[in-house]
């Protein structure tokens, strides 16, 4: 038999541009549809734990499904604020614990996620490295962004200024990196973690006062003294002045963009959904439900998308057919030889045979390895083509 | 000792007929066949290989009977006993030489392929001056370089039996005298029985003894055909 697959070998590597077309379509059509399962798959149950792990939302109204990805992924676009009010609202329902979460900046990419530590007990999330928050203009980061910035406690982040042309004066803050969270595979791995009194200066609805004597400007000629305001590139929270920040305002009125609502059982959810079924402005809603309609979306794609597989997969399994056909045409002088040469009709057909199997073999092999990787990016990808769409 | 008597052999569905009345070739001997196209030479010399089985009469090659064999005992006789040069060189193109030249031992079970056949193919290429393209394809080898591979191919395995049909048809004048020597040396050192088809009277100085196809066929008689008749 290994003669015969050295000879298969040896004819499948003379044809290169034939068997790379033919390992090529065979891997795409095998694997597409695999692909797809196994992500869907991953995807769906990744999206369900979360879902099920957090029983209700309260958003502005808009699309259900932005505030539930928003509230569960920080990902979609922050969905219109709503204020701290509401928070008020749902502590005075009894037994529910409101956990308010204003996420709609980045630091370096990532995104920062204002809330209580009633988040960090909700989610179990543990701090692996450093401490936790400890006062305003600290940051905890999720294990993710850590390891793609390398930072760990002591280090600085510096959030992204969300207009450049912001003639208001919210700088970007410089944030003290006070603690690294544990790996939980979600993603709270991605987020950078505040309080939500850090989160509002970074909105500018909160401000520190620098100490007058500090200042030793001259002005220059044709400015009028006492009105020159030096610009800094970005404010930071430090223990010398972390007493002069306030906010303007009253804390209710501050804005978050969503409320998780922890609930200890059934009837306290019902009785919390009913009193907001009257509200036009606000909305509440329940994240398995939500997922399992996102997810019945999803199912319709990957409905379609299996159907285009499996008429790839006919189209691919007639082409290796018709080029094998065509293949034994043009090879009758071939094969030939090798019958005058004392070859028998069942080695003839053992080398055909070893030419599909190495075909399927080399197929298999990179089938593997495309849904390997594909299994460990897919829903990431997934996760990011719905959450941005 | 090759002995057909009374050898007819008819292709399906076509009105060519071959008829040999008798025809004998002793063991070692170099015989050329000549010919006009089209008079049954390539058919004769498919008998003679086992490929093609006689509709009638008896073809004795050696201790083998082929017209009481079945398909699977003249293929192993094909395998074992004879040695083929084709016109058109007939080598794998997706094979490099000496792999081309091990191509018998590579097709067939009955053949063990171990150092020493590998150490003989090595040889064989040196001896016709191709030892340093052993592993080149053979796309990359001349017209001339690779009917030397052939000719390598046809004894690799130490036939008793080597048949060549129009093995220089194909080679330019020059070319056509090396291979014809290389083959009739490679036959000496083995001691096999040579048999040529060739359009080419030139070439017919090394051989033992040439046979006009022509007039063995026409004859309609067994006309046993001797070195010693012919001489």
């Amino acid at each position: 038999m290994k003669h015969a697959v050295f000879l298969a070998w040896r004819n499948l590597n003379a044809g290169r541009l034939r068997s790379a077309i033919l390992v090529s379509c065979l891997t795409v059509a095998v694997s597409l549809p695999i692909v797809l399962h196994v992500v869907v798959g991953r995807f769906q149950k990744q999206l369900t734990q979360r879902a099920a792990a957090t029983p209700l939302i309260v958003g502005a109204t808009g699309s259900r499904f932005d505030l539930t990805l928003h509230a569960l992924y920080f990902e979609a676009d922050a969905p219109s604020e709503i204020s701290m009010r509401e928070v008020e609202t749902i502590r005075s329902s009894r037994h529910v614990r409101p956990i308010p979460i204003f996420a709609k900046f980045r630091a370096e990419g990532f995104r920062i996620v204002g809330t209580t530590t009633e988040y960090f007990e909700l989610r179990r999330l543990k701090i692996a490295r450093g401490k936790n928050l400890t006062r305003i203009g600290d940051c905890v980061l999720g294990a993710a962004v850590a390891a793609s910035l390398g930072r760990g406690p002591g280090d600085r982040m510096t959030s992204e200024p969300e207009n450049v042309f912001d003639s208001t004066g919210s700088y970007p803050l410089r944030m003290r990196v006070n603690g690294i969270l544990a790996e939980t595979n979600s993603p709270d791995d991605s987020a950078v973690f505040v309080s939500l009194e850090t989160a509002w200066i970074i909105a500018g609805r909160g401000h520190g006062h620098r100490n007058p004597g500090n200042e030793a400007h001259e002005p220059a000629d044709g400015e009028q003294e006492g009105s020159f305001i030096p610009v800094e590139p970005f404010t930071e929270v430090t223990d010398e002045n972390v007493g002069s920040f306030h906010f303007h305002g009253k804390r209710e009125d501050l804005p978050i963009t969503a409320i998780i609502v922890d609930a200890p059982d059934e009837r306290s959810e019902t009785l919390l959904i009913g009193r907001y079924l009257a509200r036009d402005d606000v909305a509440i809603l329940e994240p398995p439900r939500i997922i399992e309609q996102l997810m019945q979306l999803v199912f319709r794609v990957e409905r379609l998308l299996d159907v285009g597989a499996v008429v790839l997969l006919s189209t691919t399994a007639t082409l290796v057919l018709l080029v094998f056909a065509l293949s034994l045409r043009l090879r009758q002088s071939e094969i030939q030889t090798l019958f005058k040469l004392g070859c028998s009709r069942f080695m003839i057909a053992k080398i055909l045979l070893a030419e599909l199997f190495l075909i399927a073999l080399v197929s298999a092999i990179l089938t593997a390895g495309v849904t390997t990787i594909a299994v460990q990016i897919g829903p990431a990808l997934l996760e990011g083509i719905l959450t941005r769409a | 000792m090759i002995d057909l008597r009374n050898v007819t052999f008819e292709y399906p569905r076509s009105t060519f007929t071959l008829s040999i009345p008798g025809l004998c070739i002793n063991p070692g001997e170099h015989v050329a066949i000549t010919g006009p196209s089209g008079c049954g030479k390539t058919t004769l010399l498919q008998v003679l290989a086992g490929i093609l089985e006689p509709t009638a009469g008896t073809a004795r090659v050696g201790d083998a009977e082929l017209t009481s064999m079945s398909d699977a005992q003249r293929r192993r006789f094909r395998v074992t006993s004879v040695g083929q040069v084709f016109q058109d060189f007939e080598l794998l193109e997706s094979l490099r030489l000496v792999e081309n030249i091990l191509l018998p031992f590579l097709i067939n079970g009955a053949l063990k392929l171990d150092d020493s056949v590998r150490a003989r193919a090595r040889s064989l290429a040196e001896s016709v001056g191709l030892g340093e393209f052993l592993n080149r394809p053979v796309t990359k080898l001349s017209q001339g370089e690779r009917q030397r591979v052939a000719i390598c191919r046809a004894v690799i395995t130490q036939p008793s039996l080597i048949l060549a049909d129009e093995p220089t048809g194909n080679l330019d004048s020059q070319t056509k005298l090396t291979t014809m020597k290389l083959l009739h040396e490679q036959a000496r050192m083995t001691g096999a029985t040579l048999v040529v088809v060739t359009h080419d009277h030139g070439l017919l100085g090394g051989f033992d003894r040439s046979i006009d196809f022509a007039e063995i066929a026409a004859d309609g008689h067994s006309k046993p055909v001797r070195q010693e008749d012919a001489s």
